[in-house]
């Protein structure tokens, strides 16, 4: 994916980390689509893959923000989310730049270690605010986000390169 | 080293800074300072407001199956009316029963009138279903006599408790949610125990502090318990399963949580 976007491809992506954020409201409303939150963090792996390929919208400032309004529609305290996205950020960040050659399982591993960071974090907040967690469902999370990383890769790098196909055009 | 590698040049100092603001953020929200508590307020109520606006007509398309559901069954509860009123025309005839009927009547409306009282109706604007919470927010908040702990109830059914009281909204948490825990009595044999919400357990929901000694039946119905003070007794819950052969149990609910759009809230 070329490094400058133009601007429909980086709306969509703003857009659909944003849904991603308040769309639990809408996954709520189908009972099948119930417990898909509690063992996949699409919001994680979402803006990792947007923060790895640079899309314009995603910086620190931005997802601090997203961050803030996740925190108060889920209840939990301002400033952990945010947190936890900067965090997938950087790490992104950082693995986009030391990148010599375009190696999935780099950006795959490299996606696995920002949201166990991020949930290292979350969780040791949580400790100290005394909130109830459960150990095993932060890990199956983990698992199951890893594991449908290249699955999202396919479908968002196929949609994206049509996108920008659709433009080119 | 050039200012761009520079620890302090000027994006790493933004990195920096934001960082620091996000723990001050966290550190100032769970200290309870005042500031952020009503700036947390009025973030909550426009967040809340402005998912429930996006989702709205997203919402609206999905319930369109579900309404023309309702309408079929519309037309069975309209037959089911005519043969009613049929039934009221014969009762008519006979005055003694009428006289009856007005007098219960009577006495109904007046348990209501203080039924209502205490009651607060709102309508939920969204659910939340995150690894962090298993939570819903509600149209009304402190400016409506909302308070934290107060129970939230669909048909006479517990579906939970609210936890954090906005201007406009609020927020409760499901029976479900993991930091839920609600006082219960279980069974003919009033056993006492706590319903907590356990995410990884059937139906996501367990039971704490059971006596030693208990015994629970297959279809036990659960009610909540005013030990906690907080809480009204006899508010319905659900109902236990036992499986056969076994001392497992699986704990079910009244309602569905995706079926919850406008419940009632006892303040007092």
């Amino acid at each position: 994916m070329s490094r400058i976007k133009k601007n429909y491809n980086d709306v969509i992506a703003f857009v659909i980390v944003i849904f991603s954020i308040i769309g639990n409201a809408i996954l709520s409303e189908f009972n099948f689509f119930f417990d898909i939150n509690h063992y996949l963090n699409l919001q994680y792996l979402l803006i990792y893959f947007f923060s790895f390929n640079r899309f314009k919208y995603f910086t620190l400032s931005t997802l601090f923000i997203l961050g803030l309004v996740n925190d108060s529609l889920v209840g939990i305290s301002l400033g952990i989310s945010s947190l936890a996205y900067m965090i997938i950020y950087k790490i992104a960040l950082y693995q986009h730049n030391i990148k010599l050659r375009s190696i999935f399982i780099s950006e795959w591993f490299a996606c696995g270690l920002s949201i166990a960071v991020a949930y290292i974090l979350v969780l040791s907040i949580f400790f100290f605010e005394k909130v109830n967690f459960d150990y095993l469902l932060y890990f199956y999370n983990f698992l199951g986000s890893f594991i449908t990383y290249p699955l999202l890769w396919v479908i968002l790098k196929y949609t994206f390169l049509k996108i920008e196909k659709f433009e080119n055009e | 080293m050039t200012a761009e590698n520079s620890w302090f040049d000027k994006s790493a100092f933004r990195t920096y800074l934001i960082f620091l603001l996000s723990f001050l953020l966290i550190y100032l929200d769970f200290s309870n300072q005042k500031i952020i508590k009503e700036l947390k307020k009025y973030i909550n109520d426009a967040t809340a407001y402005s998912a429930h606006i996006i989702t709205y007509p997203i919402k609206e398309l999905i319930e369109i199956p579900r309404e023309i559901k309702t309408i079929i069954d519309l037309k069975d509860q309209k037959n089911q009316l005519v043969l009613l009123e049929n039934k009221i025309e014969e009762l008519q005839q006979q005055n003694f029963f009428l006289k009856q009927d007005y007098k219960k009547n009577q006495e109904f409306l007046k348990e209501e009138e203080l039924y209502q009282s205490e009651v607060i109706y709102a309508k939920v604007i969204s659910n939340i279903d995150s690894i962090f919470s298993n939570s819903f927010m509600l149209n009304k908040g402190s400016k409506d006599g909302l308070k934290i702990g107060n129970p939230v109830v669909k048909n006479n059914n517990l579906v939970g408790q609210i936890s954090e009281v906005n201007y406009n909204s609020s927020r409760g948490i499901f029976l479900t949610d993991i930091n839920s825990r609600v006082p219960v009595v279980i069974g003919e044999s009033m056993t006492n125990a706590i319903l907590a919400g356990s995410p990884l357990k059937e139906n996501k929901l367990s039971l704490e502090f059971l006596p030693k000694e208990h015994k629970i039946e297959n279809n036990d119905k659960i009610f909540t318990s005013d030990i906690d003070g907080v809480l009204k007794k006899g508010i319905a819950v659900g109902y236990i399963e036992v499986k056969e052969g076994s001392n497992n149990y699986t704990i079910h609910l009244n309602y569905e949580i995706f079926q919850i759009d406008r419940v009632s809230i006892f303040i007092n």
